[in-house]
């Protein structure tokens, strides 16, 4: 088995203001190599908690309740802090959605990536540069030399993400965590930077973990996808299951929701009520107060997240209803 | 039949010192009463440009704009037919609210604009009270501030605080882009349903083709400043004929042209 991360059970709660809030509970899902997982959910539901988590980044208030984050069958989780930041960087790369705050604004292109070659790997500076340069090219940015003497600031969104890829890429990785990397960029150059990830993907191994809200996203390059609702993971399997046969009333409501497939004039599928308060969670399953198909038992127990009927090895539903379609 | 609003050649030209930035180059379009028009384009495209020349905000250097017949503006003189016929939603509720105002006194400021006598028929409290839960807001609302919202209840706020001089146009600039999926499949629904209801024209700004192909009858495709194709909605979605176009259409991610079972 090619079995890159794999997460446990994961729990995390903050506290602010003396209370406790559970941001992720029971968080499983895990990542081949080379493989391209979405993590799919709307704003508060734990996606960029869990990315966060895996990095080693949480702010000082949080803490991990429970569970294991495995790489390369290393808890990262009990890993000392030197050792996380080692890893981080060089196999563990990363992509926020704002490329500005991921560069240093007053050093040219160039040397920001020379910087970053060096810390990981043992050449000379003039090496570097060279690297650096090729790894512009990497990324299709068309005069490499030209733009490795630029700043930050001269550069459009759509050329600062790549150099902020090709900065990620270029120990390279063998995970690439993106958070919403695509969100500020125009269609056309989203366009771009998705088939760049895909490619990377497919040549150098790279498993890229491809957090976005966005199911059109998804559908364009994920092999597989993790939907997460409130600090849990509702619903999992290839994008093929998810998004064509989906099973969970969540995961249902959030494709119904979207304008792609809605007829002109006809209202869209809006999902009544607010997510959950996560400080006073509900006993039962989260999405119940806001489900159509809600019956007691989810209001009491809370489902578990298991193999949906059918065929497939693959598809794991939370949801008392959905199991069985 | 009449158009409502008829752009003919307008152009726009931003200046400073020697520098000269052309931001739109001969835009030509016209809306029907009733009709929502969109228009698409990157950023940089010069759409939200032409939004503001409509508004009032910014006057064109070339070109006219006709509403209802009769020209918006004088050189750089704009002139309103009736104060608050035009009215605009924002993007982003979180920079268009001012902080320091409570919810009551941002949703009713536009009808500072208006004569007094319309001024408090159009304010009555009856009136508000209708007006917001019209929207989906509740009366104890009225008295908070704007960082108490969520991002899908601010723009309520601010589609509230556009409708309250009971306007016939409204530009709507990427209005749920900012939002999640399902907090703005709730806002568009609201909407169509106030379009209807108030016979609404919209012009709806976005760079987002999903939502214009659901939202709109006619669009234009912006690019660089010019309009590179008009047309109604369902024929550009269907047959795109200008390059540009085709490569918007064939960024788009391709979940729309799946089956998918959604029934619930």
């Amino acid at each position: 088995m090619n079995m890159l991360l794999e997460i446990k059970n994961l729990s995390v709660s903050f506290s602010s203001m003396q209370e406790k809030i559970l941001a992720l509970r029971n968080v499983s899902f895990s990542i081949q190599k080379g493989e391209i997982v979405g993590i799919v959910g709307e704003s508060g539901s734990g996606k960029s908690v869990t990315a966060l988590s895996i990095l080693g980044l949480l702010e000082k208030n949080a803490t991990i309740e429970s569970g294991s984050i495995f790489y390369k069958g290393t808890d990262l989780i009990t890993l000392e802090r030197k050792a996380l930041q080692s890893l981080r960087g060089k196999e563990i790369g990363m992509v926020f959605q704002e490329p500005m705050t991921a560069l240093h604004p007053t050093m040219r292109i160039g040397a920001q990536l020379a910087e970053v070659i060096r810390r990981h790997r043992r050449v000379s500076w003039r090496e570097a540069r060279r690297l650096a340069v090729e790894s512009l090219a990497e990324v299709h940015i068309r005069d490499p030399e030209l733009v490795a003497r630029k700043y930050p600031f001269e550069l459009s969104g759509g050329m600062r993400q790549r150099v902020v890829i090709a900065l990620a890429m270029s120990s390279p990785p063998e995970l690439l965590i993106a958070d919403e990397p695509t969100t500020a960029l125009d269609v056309t150059i989203q366009h771009e930077i998705l088939k760049l990830m895909q490619e990377l993907a497919i040549h150098r191994g790279t498993a890229v973990m491809l957090i976005t809200h966005d199911l059109g996203v998804v559908s364009q390059v994920c092999r597989r996808v993790v939907v997460m609702y409130a600090g849990e993971v509702v619903e999992t399997g290839t994008t093929d299951e998810v998004l064509r046969h989906p099973r969970h009333p969540y995961t249902r409501a959030l494709i119904g929701a979207l304008p792609d497939l809605a007829e002109p004039g006809q209202p869209l599928m809006a999902i009544p009520g607010d997510p959950p308060d996560l400080r006073r969670r509900p006993p039962g399953c989260a999405f119940a107060p806001r489900c159509s198909r809600a019956l007691p038992v989810c209001f009491e127990d809370h489902p578990l997240l298991e193999l949906a009927a059918g065929e497939s090895f693959t598809h794991y539903v939370s949801c008392w209803g959905g199991k069985t379609g | 039949m009449k158009p409502l609003l008829e752009l003919s050649e307008i152009s726009k030209e931003y200046r400073k010192g020697r520098q000269r930035f052309q931001a739109v180059t001969d835009v030509s379009f016209s809306i029907a009463r009733g009709e929502t028009f969109g228009l698409i384009g990157e950023s940089g495209s010069g759409k939200s440009t032409v939004g503001k020349m409509i508004l009032g905000l910014e006057p064109p250097t070339a070109g006219t704009i006709r509403y209802d017949g009769k020209p918006l503006w004088n050189g750089t003189r704009f002139s309103r037919l009736r104060p608050g016929e035009l009215q605009i939603v924002f993007q982003d509720p979180q920079s268009s609210l001012d902080p320091r105002m409570r919810v009551e006194q941002i949703i009713t400021e536009p009808l500072l604009a208006l004569p007094e006598a319309e001024r408090r028929e159009k304010g009555s409290a009856e009136r508000l009270r209708q007006l917001i839960a019209r929207v989906g807001l509740k009366p104890e609302h009225l008295n908070r501030f704007p960082h108490e919202f969520s991002g899908g209840q601010r723009q309520r706020i601010a589609i509230a605080r556009a409708l309250i001089t009971d306007p016939s146009f409204v530009v709507l600039d990427e209005p749920t882009s900012a939002l999640d999926v399902s907090v703005q499949a709730n806002v568009l629904n609201l909407l169509q349903e106030l379009k209807r209801e108030r016979n609404l024209t919209y012009l709806f700004i976005s760079h987002n083709m999903s939502v214009i192909r659901y939202m709109c009858d006619r669009m234009a495709v912006m690019q660089k400043g010019r309009i590179v194709e008009t047309g109604s909605a369902a024929e550009i979605f269907a047959r795109p004929t200008h390059p540009y176009t085709r490569t918007l259409l064939s960024s788009l991610p391709i979940l729309s042209t799946k089956k998918v079972d959604t029934h619930v």
